[in-house]
């Protein structure tokens, strides 16, 4: 019944960060084996909760080097397993305490095709289990966060493309949609983190969004909002300080299985009770438009920001360029990498450009590329040679491209060159996050699965168009904390870093 | 019941750690030649009890020695031409006229370290948090001490070292098996192998530290980790 | 069959941790890495060994711990990788000149610098532990304690790397990476006793086989050497040394049909015990197929196959005590000028070369 293991833990990132102590505490359950300094108890493990052993650091972890997820990780992660909902829910005052669900349009696709059945059946089926299960008042996709977010995103990028700013740094701006990615940088490339684009999550998002509705309902009760989502490094995400009050717990697929077995449900049983044609409109917030946030948009299924960037950038153009301006998707090095680049047709000129880059190998090579140390800074200076990416094929010039329409297929992808950079930690995104349900398989054949997986993907949902919705004035921001290289460590994280 | 053998320890005084003993000269009273005294030395350290009934057996004794020789590294005769003169200063080349390679030591006498030498050597570690030494802590102990050592500046010899650590906490195992080992290496010469090893039962992850503890380019990336160094440093600032 | 030693040279202090041998028409080179961060070459000939450069021991900020010889460059280029505890690969460049110019005793009394830096390569979180380039050149792998093995892709000059693969599977440092003679399969070593062989399928990098059995911390593999006409297609064989004192030879068998991709292999034997501890490093030559390792007690061990792919070996020669009461780091076969030797580095700071006498 392993469902958290330290190699589930990894999630494409580089496990890289050395062992530090949690720095806050949430008052939410803790186990028992954190002490009161707030560090991790190791070996005092008495068997009691069968959920957390799995998740129990190992002092193999400890030893073995200094770059496991940190304990202050560990923490968080384990406030966040469906051990933890399941207590919360049997704890909470059901008069004062409500529940609201929303789930990734990822994940709806994996447990559809886990329970063999549609999309439809599976929503309805979801809504009806919380509702009867737990008398959960708001069941919702995220599609209303994406949409904010993307449109925030956006608009940040717009104003940064104008701004004195751009100037002096025209290194892609970066997509903080992806909190394995985030946290990454914050610790280990702070440099960087002036790159993020400040906007939150489509989870988030929907989170602060079910508060906010729920409140002007029910302005003296509480709300808990639960998130199903693709990956554990949502859950970290979910638990940062700048993330209060949005999103109380996020468990995945996995857990929601594991869950169902605990508390003996079957799932089928709901799945059979799917005529209920009413439910989802009934699980609807006030307020929302009761289809659109099932919904998705056009672009990756992690969340297109890249793609709808540029078609953004399209629409925005005067009538008569944006008729001789096309959008042409570039494939990178490898088919984790992508460029979307609006050219003007009739010039050759590139008018914006957005990229998609993901896996591990990728962001190691953009993030030394866009280290401060290297000469594509203005006025940047190169003290050593450091790894410059390399060129595969034969580069022609986009602006020298005077067979216009033939040449467009002989572009090659610049990702670094590009406005934004939707990043994301799994190779493909998040429909190969490891919350999953996809089978075990060999990750050669995973590869192609999750290639029929993104058509699938396009091909469940209903589309929408992000930017044809409604504006959000209020700004949903992060704070980003660039780690401080430590000083002052104590004994027992440096008797961890050999 | 506590879980661990030492996790209470009881500090022992300073005057109270066991430390060298006058040689019972008796031992060897009716021994003749100082060569079969000199051998009997070797053999108590290889086989601890006066009382051995090998020790009284000399043949055996010679025997037993005569095991223990590895052979000298062979001088042939060199089968290139003899070096250019131009080869620099700054190495020194040798040719295979050179039987013995490490020389530093083949003039001092055959001189066997011992378990009290190793316990003197360890015991004065100051634990990485507390302001207590590792033999008043008894994590170091004289009977979790091994030495295997003929003197002999050319044969290899060996050393396990058992600890207690006092308190689970792995890192800080590992901290002091990293003294230990700093601390031996430099007081040692090379020819000794050195184990550093968690005494049985004493720690719950007690095969992780040891493989740690005993992986020399672990050790050696460690020895040139700043911050580790200057914790390692101030465990030994209370050695002798 | 005996051993007998040819040159023992004392380069520093400090350990000597690995050697790489690479023959190029005017110079038999051998770079040698040390704790003391200055990577030494060496041009050996038979009528003397020179000390042709020391490079610049700034470059890294902690010990060197594995230098190797990029294959197949151009006729008058040596190019060299060195990887070291500071988490950083370097790569550094030379043209040999085919002149007496080059041998003359003014270009060693400088600061003998004489290689260019033409690289640092940074993505390791932790000390890079070995480095080695793929048979055709083209490929960088380098491993770390940080349990990941990169990949590395480079251009014909060397100067440009740019990450190929990071492969995280295995759960803990990787000690030991090298490739296959003349095909691109990577065997890779580790402290979680395992060894991982890695094949390129689409655009990455995969493990394709997991090689179980040693008891310890695996310090070193080699593949067969290929005498081109003597292996077959897909007789593929690796060595691999341990913490456990032996030395495992392992085989491919066949693709593994249940699970696309993957591949069998087997234990093939452990060869004939003979170290009493820790095994260090191994050398399978190429030209003669017999087997060097050596490791913690010092000895030289030498083994000869009974016959060619039978796994049957037998301890033909073996040296005690190599590097004196030293442990040894590194033993290599190195083809000098028609003469197949041995070279060791040990903690003592030497390199030695060993005669092998039939």
């Amino acid at each position: 019944m392993s469902l958290l293991s330290e190699e589930d833990l990894n999630d494409f990132i580089s496990p890289a960060l050395a062992c530090t102590k949690p720095t806050e505490i949430k008052k939410t359950k803790i186990k028992n084996n954190v002490n009161e300094k707030g560090e991790y108890e190791v070996g005092v493990d008495d068997g009691e909760d069968e959920t957390l052993e799995k998740v129990t650091i190992t002092l193999s972890d400890c030893l073995a080097c200094s770059g496991c997820i940190t304990s202050s990780e560990e923490i968080m992660l384990q406030q966040q397993s469906h051990g933890v909902f399941l207590e919360a829910m049997s704890k909470c005052d059901t008069n004062v305490t409500k529940l609201a669900v929303s789930i990734s349009p990822q994940c709806r696709l994996s447990m559809a095709t886990y329970y063999g059945v549609s999309i439809e059946t599976f929503d309805k089926a979801f809504a009806k289990f919380f509702k009867e299960r737990f008398n959960a008042v708001y069941i919702v996709g995220t599609q209303l966060g994406r949409n904010i977010s993307i449109q925030q995103a956006i608009g940040k990028l717009n104003d940064w493309k104008q701004s004195e700013e751009h100037k002096h740094d025209s290194r892609p701006r970066l997509s903080a949609a992806d909190p394995g990615f985030v946290i990454y940088t914050e610790k280990t490339k702070p440099d960087l983190v002036p790159l993020l684009l400040n906007v939150k999550s489509p989870q988030q998002i929907t989170g602060a969004l079910l508060h906010e509705t729920f409140n002007r309902s029910y302005p003296d009760k509480s709300l808990y909002v639960l998130g199903v989502m693709a990956c554990f490094d949502k859950k970290l995400e979910a638990s940062r300080p700048d993330s209060e009050g949005e999103v109380n717990c996020v468990i995945t697929p996995k857990e929601f299985v594991a869950m169902l077995s605990e508390l003996g449900e079957d799932f089928t049983r709901y799945l059979d009770m799917s005529n209920d044609e009413q439910i989802l409109v009934q699980m609807c917030p006030d307020g929302w438009d009761s289809k659109l946030h099932w919904c998705i948009n056009n672009g990756s299924s992690s969340g297109g920001f890249a793609y709808q960037y540029i078609v953004s950038s399209q629409r925005s153009l005067p009538i008569d360029v944006q008729r001789q301006s096309k959008i042409v998707t570039i494939a990178g090095k490898n088919n984790n990498i992508c460029e979307y680049r609006l050219i003007n047709i009739e010039t050759g000129d590139t008018i914006s450009s957005a990229s998609e880059l993901s896996g591990f190998r990728n962001i190691q090579n953009m993030v030394r590329h866009l280290s401060l140390n290297d000469t594509n800074i203005h006025g940047g200076k190169f003290p050593k040679r450091r790894v410059q990416s390399l060129r595969k094929r034969q580069v022609t010039q986009v602006s020298s491209i005077t067979n216009k329409m033939k040449s467009l297929n002989n572009l090659v992808a610049q990702p670094y060159k590009s406005d934004f950079i939707e990043v994301n930690a799994a190779p493909g995104g998040c429909l190969n996050g490891s919350g999953l349900l996809n089978e075990e398989q060999s990750t050669v054949r995973k590869r192609q699965f999750i290639q029929q997986l993104e058509t699938m993907f396009h091909e469940s949902f209903p589309i929408i168009d992000p930017l044809d919705t409604l504006r959000c004035d209020k700004l949903y921001e992060y704070q980003f904390h660039a780690a401080e290289p430590q000083k002052q460590k104590d004994i027992v994280t440096v008797g961890n870093t050999w | 019941m506590s879980d661990y053998l030492n996790e209470n320890p009881d500090v022992i005084d300073v005057d109270e750690l066991p430390s060298r003993k006058e040689d019972s000269n008796e031992l060897f009273e009716n021994f003749g030649s100082k060569e079969a005294i000199e051998r009997k030395k070797l053999l108590l350290k290889i086989d601890h009890s006066p009382k051995s009934q090998v020790l009284h057996d000399i043949e055996l004794l010679d025997k037993l020695l005569l095991l223990n020789n590895t052979p000298d590294l062979i001088s042939d005769t060199e089968s290139l031409p003899s070096e250019n003169d131009s080869d620099t200063n700054e190495f020194q080349i040798r040719g295979s006229e050179d039987s013995n390679i490490t020389d530093e030591y083949a003039d001092e006498p055959a001189d066997p370290v011992d378990v009290q030498e190793i316990y003197d050597l360890t015991a004065h570690i100051c634990d990485p948090e507390h302001p207590l030494t590792l033999g008043q802590l008894s994590i170091v102990n004289m009977p979790d001490i091994e030495v295997h050592d003929d003197g002999n500046p050319n044969h290899l010899a060996q050393i396990v070292i058992r600890i207690t650590p006092t308190i689970t906490h792995c890192s800080l195992a590992t901290l002091i098996g990293l003294g230990i080992r700093v601390r031996l290496e430099r007081a040692l010469p090379p020819r000794f192998r050195i184990t550093i090893l968690v005494k049985k039962g004493t720690h719950n992850s007690e095969q992780q530290v040891n493989k740690q503890l005993n992986d020399k380019e672990r050790v050696a990336a460690a020895c040139e980790n700043e911050q580790l160094l200057g914790v390692v440093s101030k465990m030994l600032q209370t050695c002798k | 069959m005996s051993i007998t030693l040819a040159k023992g040279i004392k380069l520093q202090n400090d350990k000597t941790w690995s050697l790489d041998y690479k023959c190029t028409p005017f110079s038999n080179l051998l770079a040698v890495a040390s704790t003391d961060r200055k990577i030494k070459i060496l041009n050996i000939k038979p009528n003397g060994t020179k000390l042709e450069d020391v490079l610049d021991g700034t470059v890294h900020r902690k010990a060197v711990r594995s230098v190797a010889w990029r294959p197949n460059t151009d006729i008058n280029t040596a190019t060299l990788a060195a990887g070291s505890f500071d988490s950083t690969v370097s790569i550094w460049t030379k043209e040999i000149v085919g002149n007496d110019q080059e041998m003359d005793d003014e270009s060693m009394d400088e600061e003998g610098i004489e290689m260019d830096l033409l690289a640092i390569i940074e993505g390791h979180e932790n000390e890079v532990k070995c480095v080695a380039w793929s048979f055709d050149g083209n490929l960088l792998a380098t491993c770390s304690r940080d349990k990941s093995v990169w990949i590395w892709e480079t251009d014909e000059m060397g100067e440009e790397y740019e990450c190929v693969s990071v492969l995280q599977e295995h759960s803990q440092d990787v000690k030991h990476v090298v490739w296959h003679p003349s095909r691109s399969l990577l065997a890779s070593s580790s402290y979680d006793d395992t060894i991982r062989l890695w094949k390129e399928y689409d655009d990455d990098w995969e493990c394709v086989a997991v090689l179980t059995g040693h008891e310890g911390t695996v310090w070193s593999s080699d593949f067969e050497g290929s005498n081109t006409d003597q292996l077959q297609e897909d007789e593929i064989r690796l060595v691999s040394v341990s913490d456990d004192s032996t030395a495992r030879v392992w085989k491919y068998v066949e693709e593994d049909e249940e699970n696309d991709g993957q591949q069998v292999w087997i234990c093939q034997s452990i060869l004939p015990k003979v170290h009493a501890n820790q095994v260090y490093s191994v050398s399978w030559s190429p030209i003669s197929g017999r087997i060097a390792t050596s490791g913690s007690d010092g000895t030289l061990v030498i083994y000869q196959e009974s016959e060619r792919g039978s796994g049957t070996f037998e301890v033909v020669a073996q040296k005690e005590l190599c590097h004196g009461v030293y442990e040894v780091n590194i033993v290599k076969w190195i083809d000098v000028e028609g003469k197949e030797m041995i070279a060791t580095g040990g903690d003592d700071g030497y390199v030695n070369l060993w005669n092998i006498n039939e």
